[in-house]
């Protein structure tokens, strides 16, 4: 039996000719709430949609629940909940009457689709149409649906496109809590900003290959301390550095370089004070997430 | 079985304040009711004839019904139920339910396959009520001294065993095809080429000149059982639906 609530070996995946993705091997725990990071076109939905053996023909193993995808869809479907893409609603009905068909068809008792309701904070708008609702809306009666039958894992693919910050607090805050009660998450993002706060796991998938994986200390445990300077010339204090320390660059406006000890820092203080400059402040600052994972991914990160 | 009996409500459910829907319970009763009046207001004009005045209403009927009617209602349902998957860009959330896809697609098909039946019945059964009102309202035209039920009965059953090959191939059509433009105008080309071709000697093998051909059996002789275009009708929709299912077994949901 594998330790791993999703696992799969050397997956691979083509759209026709075209390859996808590049032996993808996922390790999710159960009670795991794994992050599965990536740009858009990276392969994150194309795994999902393997994982739900919604892409029937792929390359490699795929198992959850230790059970094959390919042998076991029907058991594995009954325990999994999922978001794909953009929740699929029927526009004309209303956000009850959709969760009612599928409650339905997962054979539950109707009073859960009013709980659902609540839970997802639809429970004012629950006779409204869908075609009426708000983007926001739309994604919480999709993680709805996604929770109604109670499962034992969650996949999420992008759950908090279209919500505003408060309503990205409050999947954060449902998703936690559903974690607490043992259900294993996986969410996909193309924001590790966005979910970082809650993942206990992080899989980042670039070009269709996965460049990392593990728990999210693992990565922050690696985020390399850099030196921020200001002084009262900044632009000239970079230029003095720039000759000694090739890796110096700019951070929110001030002279940062990493790869420096303690005691080049004070012989660096010296020196730009004999150069006639004022310092202000010599601060260590460790790399965000989001710098980590955009030199994983050896892109630079989108200028705001 | 639990699992189709699920899928087939909650296809009813689904298809609430839709196309489909609307036209299953309305169109009839539209239909009877100009019928209806036309009867009711030329009653002069049908008791003058002579004739036996269900066969009277039938041919008026039927005429429009064969042609037109059962092939365009066919169509909508057709396209109307997929189209609820499509909208919603639903399949790939409907294939994620731990259902089989076989039970998925038998439960939509026999949905839309009760929609036309449901037509049928309720047409003809308010064809007999429009009969019945009118010896009652006007029994100048004669209704209540003929007894034509079987006739007509037979009828609508061949109809709607003739328009199975129609449907199943919209019903492909409408899965295959997101947008309306393609399966229902393929249709409607299909439907007038059906209507012209009905008297060509190979037109038995044509699904789409099934109905018109059993409407002009009808004139010639009003006995007629059963005929060569329903094999082909049943034949069509029997292949037809098993393609359909080797397509949804195969359908990858990009």
């Amino acid at each position: 039996m594998s330790d791993f609530l999703i696992e799969t070996e050397n997956l691979t995946f083509a759209y026709g000719s075209q390859p996808i993705l590049h032996g993808i091997s996922l390790r999710v725990k159960p009670g795991a709430v794994y992050g599965f990071i990536g740009q858009n076109g990276a392969g994150k939905t194309t795994t999902i949609k393997v994982l739900l053996s919604l892409l029937p023909e792929f390359g490699g193993q795929v198992r959850l629940f230790g059970q094959s995808i390919r042998r076991h869809r029907l058991d594995i479907l009954a325990r999994t909940g999922a978001l794909v893409e953009e929740p699929a609603l029927y526009q004309h009905l209303t956000g009850q009457e959709n969760l009612l068909n599928r409650a339905l068809l997962l054979h539950l008792p109707g009073q859960r689709a009013l709980d659902i309701l609540r839970q997802v904070g639809l429970y004012e708008a629950r006779y409204k149409k869908v075609a009426a609702y708000s983007q926001g809306m739309r994604q919480r009666l999709g993680i709805g649906l996604a929770l109604l039958g109670a499962p034992d894992l969650l996949i999420l693919d992008e759950p908090t496109n279209g919500l505003d910050p408060n309503g990205i607090r409050e999947i954060r805050e449902l998703l936690t809590g559903l974690s607490r009660l043992g259900v294993t998450v996986f969410l996909s993002s193309h924001l590790l900003s966005e979910v970082e706060k809650i993942v206990t796991d992080l899989g980042i998938i670039h070009q269709g290959r996965l460049l990392f994986q593990g728990p999210i200390e693992s990565l922050r445990d690696s985020a390399r301390e850099e030196l921020r300077l200001d002084t009262s010339d900044n632009r000239r204090c970079f230029d003095l550095l720039q000759a000694d320390y090739p890796q110096v660059g700019w951070k929110n406006g001030l002279p940062s370089l990493g790869g420096v000890s303690r005691e080049e820092v004070a012989r660096l203080n010296a020196r730009l004070v004999g150069q006639g400059l004022a310092v202000y402040a010599l601060e260590w600052a460790r790399k965000d997430l989001e710098q980590l994972y955009f030199d994983i991914i050896q892109t630079p990160p989108p200028t705001p | 079985m639990t699992h189709f009996w699920l899928a087939l409500r909650s296809e009813f459910l689904k298809s609430r304040r839709t196309l489909a829907l609307a036209t299953t319970i309305w169109l009839p009763v539209f239909i009877a009711g100009l019928y209806f009046a036309l009867a009711y207001f030329k009653a002069e004009d049908f008791a003058k004839t002579g004739m036996n005045p269900w066969v009277l209403l039938a041919q008026n009927l039927f005429g429009l019904y064969s042609v037109l009617i059962l092939p365009m209602y066919a169509m909508v349902v057709a396209f109307s139920t997929n189209q609820i998957e499509h909208v919603a860009n639903a399949w790939k959330n409907v294939f994620t339910l731990p259902y089989p896809r076989l039970t998925i697609y038998v439960a939509k098909w026999a949905f839309a396959f009760l929609l036309i039946l449901m037509f049928s019945v309720l047409l003809c059964g308010l064809v007999f009520f429009e009969g019945n009102l009118l010896a009652v309202l006007k029994p100048e035209i004669g209704f209540q001294d003929y007894h034509s039920y079987d006739l007509i009965g037979r009828l609508f059953f061949k109809f709607f065993l003739a328009i199975l090959g129609v449907f199943s191939i919209q019903f492909l059509l409408s899965f295959l095809w997101r947008d309306f433009i393609r399966p229902v105008g393929t249709g409607l080309a299909l439907t007038i080429a059906g209507a012209i071709l009905a008297g060509w000697k190979f037109a038995w093998l044509f699904p789409y000149s099934a109905t018109p051909r059993i409407n002009e059996q009808f004139y010639k002789d009003k006995t007629a059982l059963w005929g060569p275009e329903l094999w082909v009708s049943l034949g069509v929709t029997l292949a037809l639906f098993g393609v359909g299912y080797l397509l949804v077994l195969r359908r990858s949901t990009r």
